[in-house]
């Protein structure tokens, strides 16, 4: 249903929208055009203005795109049919409860098969010919319903065929899907007969396995001994404080997950493409492949580490609160595992873009980015710091454990993008930015003042009810102002303009969390002493 | 703050708590010594684990008050929780986490923990060390548990419904480790449990409760002296229960039927004489027999 609101809501409003833009969806070329609509924008308009230009127009170029493949992505997710287990935190659990029903096992799996196969269909076609969308090249997605097929059949087989293996199966699936968004574009209609039935084949015994509890007893032990050694850091033989116990704890349950998925997705796809590069000699990527992965790459620990830290589901909560510790030592451990995982993700990144770099002409992406050494340096700089961020600045909202609470980071994405369009629409009409920006230093201090009193009075608190050590308030509070020094230093490397230093200077402020860390124990409490 | 050691280890006054419309605990008052085995029994419902979970700190009171060795495990969650011990009902144990690993990490916030006690603790339960907590069946789930709760000698181990599901062998395991736990001077144990023979068993003090109500709290051996099983004769055969002033319960047919009473003994064989019946035998009533008089008392 969702998804054909979407479907439904792009119909409707997508082609209004280009209009009011004046973009052409029809254009060939749609990046170009929004490169050409940026360049053509004075350069004296003020650069939030410019920059929220920009984003519009990208969102009307990449927009249909990217919602597509999100939402043929998630048909794929659907119809194989598996969900979070509660218990065991398997994200991809067939509910065994299914078997139970008076069905056969053929039915089941005609079911799931067919009825994806119509459902990609249905919704590719409605994609394509519904909407007036423009055709960007990223993965070549338009040109083919049958590998989106395909690429459903085998997430089928492999999510059932796996599914005594969790985490192999993770693996095995994230490469066939990127494996699939790299060659999309060339897979044709002869290898379907192959690779449906193939498919098919498989996930019908994968699923008649399933249902009679086979394979269960195979572990991947011996074989991937040392890679699970890796993954899983085994800790000293005794933890001396109990801090780098909890440390531990965090990092084992929650980040050390999606950080070894982070390093897998960067490394993986390149390392592959690498391979296949020297055995196949393949020719070096295009140059919009380039980009595509140098975006895919650098946005990939950003995204993950949101997506970490919007979820509200953290296990093993009940067994945490009755540990003999204060809410601000349960807190600091998840700030200390985030800045850890974005260490190491960061680490598989930066590999990533150095076996780019042997895979096509890195160097003109580069260039394309900035021509300056030291703003291609502040940029990524500057991504490390959000990549921390946003995993640890929604924790006052994750940690109380409500479930509507836990949608604000969500509803603030969505505010941030409202308010980029309205500011959009707002300067269509002209007239208001000069008094806006007179007044914008003033109402960014303001936010400044309301932050640090709201910090105060939420450190104030935490200490008074023995929710914080000092030594922990002390600690990230210079933590703090090392991290804004050292961002405020970034911001000196790419040189802005002079009257842009001091907005952009309390945004840096406004960037860095500290009422919102403060808030996290008595966010902790509400839950913890409910 | 207490500076010497109360002589409870568990106080809870006038304690009352609702979800919803659901009044979970309605005014609840015990006390446990130090030192003893408490025994709180209760139907399905009856707000054992919302009164446990007090204990810990997990809820908040709407009204009352809980104090642990002193203090209020809201306001002080460590001080409470690092003298406590506790085995949940649900084994909520991290299922990623194995033994060995599980063991390590406990260990690294209570300055008593006993490594060698711990270990002889593991090899007795028969836990692998190298197993991992999701691979554990239900009762070797409620022995990790058991083992983490006891390796550090809490002076205060909750134990919620610890015997719950599990086979003959390892409640007896359990039960043994309660009584271990009493061996050591100062230590209490306090548990919540179905099971009326395990209860009758070990526990010292009991407390009753029903919809969120303690209705009787006492020595276990007060509790029995206090209720008496009556069986009564009748003349005539009784078609339904015969109405017996006094009596918690009353179950039978025709001519014998066999009465719960409270105390209330004289009253209860007066009544008996009334309705044309006679005691023609009299008995200290079991555990098991008083929870279902009184079960059956609250129903009506």
């Amino acid at each position: 249903m969702g998804i054909a609101g979407l479907v439904l809501a792009f119909t409707v409003v997508y082609p209004k929208l280009c209009a009011l833009a004046g973009f052409d969806p029809n254009n060939p070329d749609p990046l170009e055009e929004v490169a050409k609509s940026s360049a053509l924008q004075s350069a004296a308009e003020p650069s939030l203005l410019r920059i929220g230009q920009v984003l519009s127009m990208l969102f009307l170029a990449c927009g249909p795109a990217v919602t597509m493949f999100l939402t043929l992505l998630c048909v794929v997710w659907m119809f194989t049919y598996t969900e979070l287990d509660q218990r065991t935190k398997d994200p991809m659990r067939f509910p065994g409860r299914i078997f139970t029903l008076p069905v056969s096992t053929s039915f089941l799996f005609w079911w799931l098969f067919l009825g994806g196969l119509a459902a990609m269909m249905v919704f590719y076609a409605s994609w394509v010919y519904l909407i007036p969308q423009p055709r960007i090249k990223i993965f070549g997605m338009h040109q083919n319903c049958f590998g989106w097929m395909a690429l459903m059949v085998l997430a089928q087989a492999i999510a059932w065929t796996l599914a005594a293996w969790p985490g192999t199966r993770m693996l095995i699936l994230m490469a066939t899907v990127f494996y699939f968004l790299g060659c999309i574009d060339s897979f044709n209609f002869f290898e379907c007969p192959i690779v449906l039935p193939l498919g098919a084949a498989l996930a019908f015994a994968g699923l008649q396995k399933m249902r009679h509890g086979q394979w269960q007893g195979l572990t991947w032990k011996w074989p991937l001994a040392v890679l699970a050694a890796c993954t899983e850091w085994q800790g000293p033989k005794r933890f001396a404080p109990p801090a780098q116990a909890q440390v531990w704890f965090e990092w084992r349950r929650f980040a050390g997950t999606f950080c070894f998925i982070t390093v897998a997705m960067a490394l993986v796809p390149g390392v592959i493409r690498l391979l296949a590069r020297i055995v196949f000699s393949l020719e070096p990527l295009s140059g919009d492949m380039m980009d595509g992965f140098t975006v895919f790459l650098v946005f990939l620990p950003l995204f993950i580490h949101f997506c970490v830290g919007a979820s509200p589901a953290r296990s093993d909560q009940s067994f945490l609160m009755v540990r003999p510790l204060t809410n601000g030592e349960m807190v600091m451990p998840m700030l200390k595992t985030a800045a850890i995982s974005t260490a190491i993700s960061w680490v598989a990144v930066l590999m990533a873009l150095a076996v780019l770099n042997l895979l096509g002409d890195f160097h003109k992406v580069a260039q394309g980015v900035s021509p300056l050494p030291a703003v291609r340096v502040a940029i990524v700089l500057g991504l490390i710091f959000l990549t921390w961020r946003v995993a640890v600045v929604n924790l006052c909202f994750m940690l109380p454990g409500n479930r509507w609470i836990a949608t604000m980071p969500v509803l603030l994405i969505i505010a941030l993008g409202a308010g980029i369009v309205v500011f959009y629409q707002l300067e269509q009409y002209g007239g208001y930015w000069h008094p806006l920006s007179r007044i914008l230093p003033g109402l960014l201090l303001f936010l400044v003042a309301v932050k640090f009193l709201l910090a105060f009075l939420s450190f104030r608190v935490s200490l008074q009810r023995r929710l914080f050590a000092p030594n922990d308030v002390v600690n990230y509070l210079t933590i703090w102002v090392v991290l804004v020094a050292a961002l405020l230093g970034t911001l000196a490397l790419i040189h802005p303009a002079r009257e842009s230093v001091f907005p952009l200077s309390l945004g840096v402020i406004l960037l860095v969390p500290l009422a919102r860390i403060g808030f996290c124990p008595i966010a902790l409490a509400c839950y913890r002493h409910s | 703050m207490n500076t010497s050691a109360p002589p409870c280890a568990v106080e809870v006054t006038g304690l009352s708590r609702t979800f919803g419309s659901k009044l979970a605990l309605n005014h609840v008052s015990l006390q446990v010594r130090r030192g003893r085995v408490f025994g709180l029994v209760g139907a399905n419902g009856a707000g054992k684990t919302t009164l446990i979970q007090h204990l810990l700190g997990r809820l908040k009171p709407e009204s009352g008050l809980v104090r642990v060795f002193g203090f209020d495990p809201v306001e002080d969650p460590v001080a409470v929780l690092s003298r406590t011990g506790y085995l949940s009902e649900n084994r909520d144990l991290p299922a990623w986490m194995r033994v060995d690993e599980l063991l390590r990490y406990t260990a690294a916030f209570y300055p008593k923990w006993d490594m060698a006690y711990a270990e002889a603790l593991r090899q007795q339960f028969g836990l692998d060390p190298r197993a991992k907590i999701r691979t554990l069946s239900r009762g070797e789930n409620a022995k990790a548990g058991l083992l983490i709760a006891l390796a550090y000698r809490p002076e205060l181990l909750l134990l919620d419904e610890p015997s719950s599901g599990l086979d003959p062998v390892v409640r007896r395991d359990i039960l043994e480790a309660i009584i271990r736990t009493v061996a050591d001077e100062g230590r209490t144990v306090f548990f919540s449990s179905h099971l009326l023979e395990e209860v009758e068993r070990v526990a010292d003090d009991i407390a009753m409760m029903f919809n969120g109500q303690v209705v009787l709290t006492g020595t276990l051996d007060d509790v029995k002296e206090s209720h008496h099983r009556l069986i009564l004769r009748f003349d005539a055969p009784q078609i339904s229960p015969p109405k017996v002033t006094g009596v918690l319960s009353i179950t039978g047919s025709g001519q014998e039927w066999t009465a719960i009473c409270n105390g209330k003994r004289e009253e209860a064989m007066a009544a008996a004489a009334r309705v044309g019946g006679r005691v023609v035998a009299e008995e200290s009533a079991s555990l098991d027999e008083i929870f279902v008089a009184w079960a059956g008392a609250k129903t009506e």
